[in-house]
């Protein structure tokens, strides 16, 4: 699964913008979430803004055509496309054209996660709380706004509003600090893109590069085959958190294994690699990373805007821990990783 | 008890000698500081050697030269003159720290696959995280969108064949 198939599968919740029906329309919260997490099922295309605190506002010009056609410009300060992401249902390409070099994949396909879509929403429902917070116009249209609260910190995570559709014409997630971390906001949006271009053909001097390594959702059995590694899990997660799923990265002569771990909204990441692989990390962007302390050991923690960096090691293996936990939690989880 | 020669040093430091010998030995070296410097420069280069287990073999002249330095028991005749370990003990001193020294060099120049350390960048390990991240029902998108060409940068360098 490409990159950007993954991260369409939250825009493509929602599905087109046909024209609001005259009945008013008083959803309650549980409702809304429904509305945000069902797949999307008829065309549309506009262009929405993005926000994020480590980088300028992008614009991305989008078009969807159900089932799986979708096609993102990311523009530049003058309106070129910057990038390309698109997807036939098939096949699914991203192209920079900066760097000459497009990358071929599959789409996503959310059908391989091993947590179902109900199992994700009783997560969701466990651990966050939901309420509606008024409705406001996006993009000319009426949505229900959506607050998700953590039942652990009592901290609002994310903001949501809500076509009757289901488009999310706008969304701001917030860091553990309360502060705005990102925000996607659609400035036009129409009810349809068909006739759209959905394909992709290299330009002549094109770097092709494929995007699949290795399956995206592994169980446990198959990433240890897979990578030829023993998975170190941790016997504490904080509270809400659950197994999800393994992946196997390849890096160089290498395989790393990604343990994933989610509460439904937030994820968890453990990477774990063999300590004679003669990988260092490298932390050049993120500035100097603090010494803590991982049980008798000596480890790094730096922070980014996906959360915090926690790395470690063992007589036999590094590891590296990502998430957005105290730094309390973060050093919790990693004594209790248990080496085979 | 005489000084011990090698083999029964060797012996006693891989705990293969048996508990009267090995008492005889302990005794023995507790007074005799030439056989106590011969024990740890043994017990040096044992570690080196081991800690290039996999290693392809020493090369003869270089264990030659380090089996050379480690000293000899003084002849008896000397040993009897009074002329024993006293005037040695410097330079067995430079011997064991050379004899050590050499062995550790090599054995950390003969590892098996020894290659400069390689660099893998935690942005790597960030994109993993924040494209499983996007799979999740809730999930800030803008957040890989914005950060997606830095991203596209370290996985086109750092030898994957592309975003995954």
């Amino acid at each position: 699964m490409g990159p950007i198939s993954l991260l369409l599968a939250g825009s493509l919740l929602a599905g087109p913008a046909p024209a609001a029906a005259a009945a008013p329309w008083r959803p309650d919260a549980d409702e809304v979430l429904r509305l945000a997490l069902d797949k999307p099922r008829a065309a549309y295309e506009g262009e929405f803004e993005l926000r994020t605190s480590s980088s300028p506002k992008q614009i991305v010009r989008v078009s969807f055509v159900p089932p799986g056609h979708y096609r993102r410009e990311i523009l530049d300060a003058s309106g070129t496309t910057r990038m390309l992401v698109v997807s036939d249902g098939k096949t699914e390409w991203v192209y920079d054209a900066r760097r000459a070099a497009a990358w071929k994949g599959e789409p996503a396909d959310p059908d391989y996660k091993l947590l179902d879509p109900d199992e994700e929403y009783g997560l969701i429902e466990r651990n966050y709380g939901l309420r509606l917070a008024g409705a406001e116009a996006v993009a000319g249209r009426r949505a229900a706004i959506l607050e998700v609260l953590s039942r652990r910190t009592g901290k609002l995570v994310r903001r949501l509003w809500v076509a009757r559709d289901g488009l999310v014409l706008r969304r701001i997630a917030y860091g553990e600090d309360g502060a705005e971390a990102s925000a996607m906001t659609f400035t036009r949006v129409g009810a349809s893109a068909k006739g759209g271009d959905f394909t992709f053909s290299p330009p002549a001097g094109v770097r092709v590069l494929q995007s699949r390594w290795q399956p995206d959702y592994m169980g446990l059995d198959e990433a240890e085959s897979a990578s030829g590694l023993k998975a170190c899990l941790p016997s504490w997660l904080p509270p809400g958190y659950v197994f999800e799923s393994v992946n196997v990265v390849p890096f160089k002569d290498a395989k790393l294994i990604h343990v994933r771990f989610s509460d439904g909204v937030d994820a968890l990441s453990l990477f774990e690699y063999p300590r004679d692989a003669r990988l260092r990390l490298g932390w050049s962007r993120m500035g100097r990373p603090k010494t803590v302390r991982v049980g008798g050991t000596r480890a790094r923690l730096g922070a980014a805007a996906e959360g915090k960096v926690l790395e470690w090691r063992t007589e036999e293996h590094r590891f590296v821990l990502i998430g957005s936990l105290s730094a309390e939690s973060m050093r919790r989880v990693a004594e209790s990783v248990q080496e085979k | 008890m005489n000084c011990p020669d090698k083999e029964a040093l060797s012996a006693y430091l891989d705990g293969e000698t048996g508990g009267s010998e090995s008492a005889a030995l302990a005794g023995h070296l507790e007074g005799c500081g030439l056989c106590r410097a011969r024990l740890k420069t043994l017990r040096a280069v044992k570690a080196a050697v081991s800690a290039a287990v996999q290693a392809p073999p020493m090369p003869a002249d270089l264990r030659r030269a380090l089996q050379d330095m480690i000293p000899r028991p003084a002849p008896w005749w000397r040993r009897l003159l009074g002329e024993g370990a006293g005037p040695l003990r410097p330079a067995a001193a430079v011997s064991f720290c050379l004899a050590a020294a050499l062995a550790l060099v090599w054995a950390a120049r003969h590892r098996p696959g020894r290659s400069s350390r390689d660099e893998l960048p935690v942005e790597m390990l960030l994109a993993a995280h924040s494209q499983y991240e996007l799979t999740m029902p809730l999930a800030p998108e803008e957040r890989i969108v914005a950060d997606l060409a830095a991203q596209l940068d370290e996985e086109t360098a750092g030898g994957a064949n592309g975003p995954y």
